[in-house]
């Protein structure tokens, strides 16, 4: 063990300054960590913010609902919205892209996406003549652009503002932007819908509001990192079944 | 160059030198890597003869077709469904509750309407589904069941019962039924499994550190450590002779 009184005179001063980085760094540290805490409340709602898009001004005659990822619509209340939308626009109609049908549809204990949304406009006052199907099996984001872009590239003359969810809107846009020419891309408004559950300028204080920010965000990241990447289709009921038998045969061995 | 540079350029070369190693490393099993942290979150055991099959809310296109194929080979003679608290979506519109889907499924799949039941209220999470298996359990205290769920969510679930009912957990099974809308050998190249996967382990760590101390105590040694290292020159040089 080195005792510093033993050091040379010369040595002493050497062995405080390099004492001092550490008191300096704590110090720094814990003024970094007061910091954040003070203003916690604006950086979590600009990490938020970063997957919402700028809402557009655009008013076309189409609006677009899309499926989210458990066969209902992307976006809160997107129905009432649209329905609401149709009833003031003059000639407003709403388009849907259906999606995949799950298992859940192919047993009939769950309707088609198509079917829900036409049941619910109906419910809100909506004759079915001003709900239109634009393409159809879309099993993601991208597939839903694609089926999109058929539609307007067969309707030259008309917009279409597509209703989605806010934390999700950031990423339709990347997608709409990445999967169509930009002459089509531009005839995409997007109108981003506020989720009930949470108040967005305070998501961090409510369950589903950190379980939307987290899933929301981990898309987001995967669409801008990895681009579509290879989801698969699930199997049909009677292959699953099969595959079911087989692990638990596996899991008895 | 004096002695001291030399010795900050030598530790600069040296730290350097380690992230290329550890860049290397991850590079080399990083594949294996992947596929590990997939496969730790399925902790599926194999079948045992049980009085029910549980199936948790979460996955209606999975895992009340495991529950059936339980039920069709004899491994349970009922099947208990957990009560989903619907979404405002679903208050507001025609969609049918998630536990009316499951039981749909079911009864599609040709399992009988009275060997159905659906159990507890408005479950908002895992934890609100454990609390009323719990009560369940409360009441018939020999009963077995095997806990149906999804493949990545198995080893939060076994988590929570045995957090929840402690030793009564030791007659529960858990199964995971496999999800197949991604790939599992190659998760973090489709969105929905890195999606699954990555948000599995946010919440086994949110569980963590909402149910149980470990953590914390973890932090603060971790704490305790960094506050040792940085006050180790002055303790030592204090020290007599």
């Amino acid at each position: 063990m080195i005792d510093a009184a033993a050091l040379p005179q010369e040595q002493a001063p050497a062995r405080q300054s390099r004492r001092r980085p550490w008191l300096r760094r704590g110090a720094v540290a814990a003024g970094v960590l007061i910091l954040i805490g003070l203003i916690h409340a604006p950086l979590l709602r600009g990490l938020a913010g970063l997957l919402v898009t700028t809402p557009s001004s655009m008013t076309p005659r189409y609006v677009w609902i899309c499926a989210g990822d458990d066969a209902v619509c992307d976006g809160d209340r997107a129905v009432q919205v649209a329905a609401q939308y149709c009833r003031r626009q003059p000639q407003g109609r709403v388009l849907i892209v259906d999606r995949l049908p799950s298992r859940a549809v192919e047993l009939h204990a769950w309707p088609s996406f198509e079917i829900l949304v036409r049941r619910n406009l109906h419910q809100a006052g909506l004759p079915d003549a001003d709900v239109e199907l634009a393409g159809g099996n879309a099993n993601s984001a991208w597939e839903n652009a694609r089926r999109m872009g058929d539609w307007l590239g067969r309707h030259p003359g008309d917009d279409v503002l597509l209703l989605c969810d806010e934390l999700n809107s950031a990423c339709w846009h990347y997608v709409i932007d990445r999967t169509l020419a930009p002459d089509l891309a531009r005839r995409i408004g997007i109108r981003p819908l506020r989720n009930r559950l949470y108040d967005p300028t305070n998501w961090w204080r409510r369950r589903d509001g950190i379980k939307g920010v987290l899933y929301a965000g981990l898309a987001y990241a995967f669409t801008r990192w990895s681009g579509e990447g290879c989801d698969v289709r699930p199997a049909d009921c009677q292959d699953y079944e099969g595959r079911l038998r087989a692990r638990l045969q596996e899991l008895q061995r | 160059m004096t002695a001291a540079g030399a010795l900050r350029r030598g530790r600069r070369w040296m730290l350097a030198g380690g992230c290329l190693l550890v860049v290397a490393v991850l590079v080399a099993v990083g594949r294996p890597l992947l596929l590990a942290a997939n496969g730790w979150l399925d902790v599926s055991q194999p079948p045992a003869k049980a009085d029910y099959a549980y199936v948790l809310g979460g996955g209606p296109n999975s895992r009340p077709l495991l529950a059936k194929i339980l039920f069709e080979q004899g491994w349970v003679s009922r099947i208990l469904l957990s009560n989903v608290a619907p979404s405002p979506a679903v208050r507001d519109s025609q969609m049918p509750a998630e536990h009316e889907v499951t039981q749909q499924v079911l009864l599609a799949r040709g399992v009988p309407a009275e060997k159905i039941e659906v159990i507890g209220h408005e479950h908002h999470t895992t934890y609100d589904e454990v609390l009323t298996l719990a009560a369940r359990l409360e009441r018939e205290p020999a009963a077995r069941v095997i806990v149906v769920t999804s493949d990545f969510h198995c080893r939060r679930t076994r988590w929570i019962f045995r957090h929840v009912l402690g030793s009564r957990a030791a007659g529960l099974t858990f199964i995971g039924a496999p999800s197949d809308d991604y790939d599992p050998q190659a998760w973090w190249h489709s969105q929905r499994g890195f999606s699954v996967v990555l948000g599995e382990y946010a919440k086994l760590l949110a569980y963590q550190f909402r149910y149980s101390a470990g953590p914390y105590f973890l932090l603060a040694g971790g704490l305790g450590l960094c506050g040792i290292w940085c006050l180790r020159r002055r303790w030592f040089r204090k020290r007599p002779g």
